[in-house]
């Protein structure tokens, strides 16, 4: 389990609360009344105040609270819950009845429980506050600040602080994509020299001790029965293919609902671009991801591997929609490449910029899919002209997709697993034959 | 700026179901006593009933505030104007409907709205109440002991017993808080 720093808060001493004068205004009142005229039963009415007085007063905390709270997994996964903990401690002797957390947070987070309020009764000199906190949506979600308040006994004092802000981050959800074509181009023989990087292949690398997620046919059974421990055949990677993810991220549209409802068209990119590298990047294929058009322009240098694609989940939870246009009139992505690359495009296709990107790329010989990640609800609007100006531009963006299409880009819809399969084929065909790169 | 109708709807729908409960406590144990107060001393003015109501509601509503107070004082104001039995066990009933008021009054500041106690923090506030309660039967009883043999001056001999009864509460607290030491 990992823990994030703890914050440590610690508040200005307690004060008397409203209930606590009230005790003693009454109970002073009504000794003194029932003395001066004689009145024994305003002493008996007075008796519950002044016990509480005197309960209250022999009570009095007089520490100084200190109060640690930690975040008990600091990265989590879209839909996942985390616990948030405080600790207050006082003194061992003073009596802190009970203390109160109450969380303030981003709309993309639910607490348990709701409303993120949770009160704990004391045991001993400490007070232990939990939280369960659930990301609902992907990104840097944030815990603003923590107002925990703390009250002696009857609510006669009072002492109160807050935390520091506690950001976290909600990778994308494992999406679902598996994809049966090889996006390889068969180039034929590629030569003498085999991949420098370890992974699913034919040829032999060594033999090692078997890892959580080693095929079982790489076993190799009599080494393991020699040495009692299973070992497995280790090869180095075929031909390894660049999986260049580029997400347009000029603007997000149609409404996000989070985990549980409908996604906008940056949720559907960054989750369909997450399950695509999650897909590759494990199996020893080089996975790069780029954006434009977001406030800032996050780019992840081609690599293979868990720690990869650790890499790029963390840079798509800090994707922010920037309408940013400078990265694509800059050239930075359609700068020509070498080597073996297939770029995944994921774009709503509303920015006539980002199929300009991509008729570039085609035109450099690079493989290019755009996978359109417009939701379907984005037309859907309460105020007639906002819905006919979409319709219009829905039109538009036909032909402008069909433009591309024409142009030999596939645009294909995200469907989650074999959304890519005839696409990726497509591509491995292409790369066969005769190529025209302009130079 | 008050926040407009719908917002405050909200706002009502996220106050926890406990929070309904204890308000409704407090609200009825001032309201309960001042129609006790009324009934037996004759009369119930209906306006010192709304007022009573009113700042009662108020007070939950608002319970760091010092409205509980004032909703205190026009109890104890209406207990002064029309009682005719000041040691009858009217004057304990008043009391202990006042120690529930201002206990409710006082839980319900020490947590926001959405907030719900636990059982155990529910428990402990019980068992205080019901020590303070003794208290103050064990007073009300000193009152009608020295009522029966007629002693003169006996604010006085009453406060006496009271600080008694005061010293008994801090006797058994500081036995309480010995033992928790101890565990």
């Amino acid at each position: 389990m990992s823990t994030a720093e703890p914050n440590a808060a610690q508040g200005p001493p307690w004060r008397p609360t409203p209930a606590h004068f009230r005790a003693v205004a009454v109970a002073v009142v009504l000794v003194a009344a029932a003395l001066v005229w004689r009145r024994p039963d305003l002493l008996v009415i007075a008796t519950p105040f002044a016990a509480v007085t005197a309960w209250a007063t022999m009570t009095w905390p007089r520490c100084s609270p200190t109060f640690d709270d930690t975040l008990e997994h600091p990265t989590i996964r879209e839909g996942d819950a985390t616990r948030w903990r405080g600790i207050l401690r006082c003194s061992h002797g003073d009596t802190i009845d009970h203390a109160v957390a109450v969380l303030d947070h981003d709309p993309w987070i639910e607490t348990r429980p709701v409303h993120g309020a949770v009160v704990s009764a004391s045991t001993h000199d400490r007070v232990v506050l939990e939280v369960s906190v659930r990301a609902t949506r992907w990104g840097i979600r944030e815990i603003d600040r923590v107002n925990i308040s703390a009250v002696s006994t009857w609510s006669a004092f009072h002492w109160s602080s807050a935390t520091a802000p506690r950001p976290f981050a909600a990778l994308p959800a494992p999406g679902m994509f598996d994809v049966g074509a090889s996006p390889r181009p068969s180039d034929g023989l590629v030569g003498l020299h085999r991949s420098t990087r370890a992974g699913d292949g034919n040829e032999f690398a060594g033999v090692r001790t078997f890892r959580v997620g080693d095929r079982m046919r790489r076993i190799n059974w009599a080494r393991s029965a020699r040495t009692r421990d299973l070992q497995v055949n280790a090869t180095w990677a075929d031909l390894d293919t660049h999986v260049a993810l580029v997400i347009d991220a000029t603007d997000d549209f149609g409404a996000s609902d989070g985990i549980d409802g409908s996604a906008s068209s940056l949720d559907a990119s960054v989750r369909a671009g997450g399950a695509i590298a999650e897909h590759y990047a494990p199996r020893g294929e080089r996975v790069s991801l780029s954006t434009f058009g977001a406030r800032v322009v996050h780019e992840v240098p081609p690599g293979t591997g868990r720690a990869q694609l650790r890499r790029i989940l963390d840079a798509m939870t800090r994707i922010r929609p920037g309408n940013d246009l400078r990265a694509i009139r800059a050239g930075r992505l359609g700068r020509p490449t070498t080597g073996a690359r297939m770029t995944v495009m994921l774009s709503p296709l509303i920015a006539p910029e980002a199929l300009d990107l991509a008729m570039r790329l085609g035109r450099q010989g690079v493989g290019v899919v755009v996978i359109d990640t417009l939701p379907d609800h984005v037309a859907e609007h309460d105020d007639e002209l906002t819905a006919l100006a979409w319709r219009v531009r829905l039109l538009e963006r036909r032909r402008e997709v069909r433009m591309v299409t024409a142009a030999g880009i596939p645009v294909v819809r995200w469907r989650g697993p074999g959304s890519l399969d005839e696409v990726i084929r497509d591509i491995a065909r292409r790369t066969t034959g005769p190529r025209l790169v302009r130079r | 700026m008050r926040p407009d109708g719908p917002a405050q709807l909200r706002r009502l729908l996220r106050v926890s179901p406990q929070r309904w409960l204890l308000a409704a406590t407090a609200v009825i144990a001032a309201v309960g006593t001042s129609i006790l107060v009324g009934v037996t001393g004759g009369g119930l003015p209906p306006l010192v009933l709304a007022i009573v109501g009113a700042l009662a509601v108020t007070a939950t509503a608002r319970p760091d505030t010092h409205t509980a107070l004032v909703v205190v004082g026009v109890v104890v104001w209406q207990w002064l104007v029309v009682t005719d039995d000041p040691t009858g066990p009217v004057v304990v009933a008043t009391a202990l409907g006042l120690l529930v008021f201002h206990t409710t009054i006082a839980l319900m500041a020490a947590a926001p709205v959405t907030a719900t106690f636990g059982t155990d923090l529910l428990l402990r506030w019980l068992a205080r109440a019901a020590v303070v309660g003794g208290a103050t039967v064990a007073t009300w009883a000193l009152v009608l002991l020295m009522e029966t043999r007629r002693a003169d001056g006996n604010a006085l001999l009453t406060f006496a017993g009271f600080v008694v009864a005061l010293i008994f509460v801090v006797m058994l607290l500081a036995r309480a808080s010995a033992s928790r030491s101890t565990r």
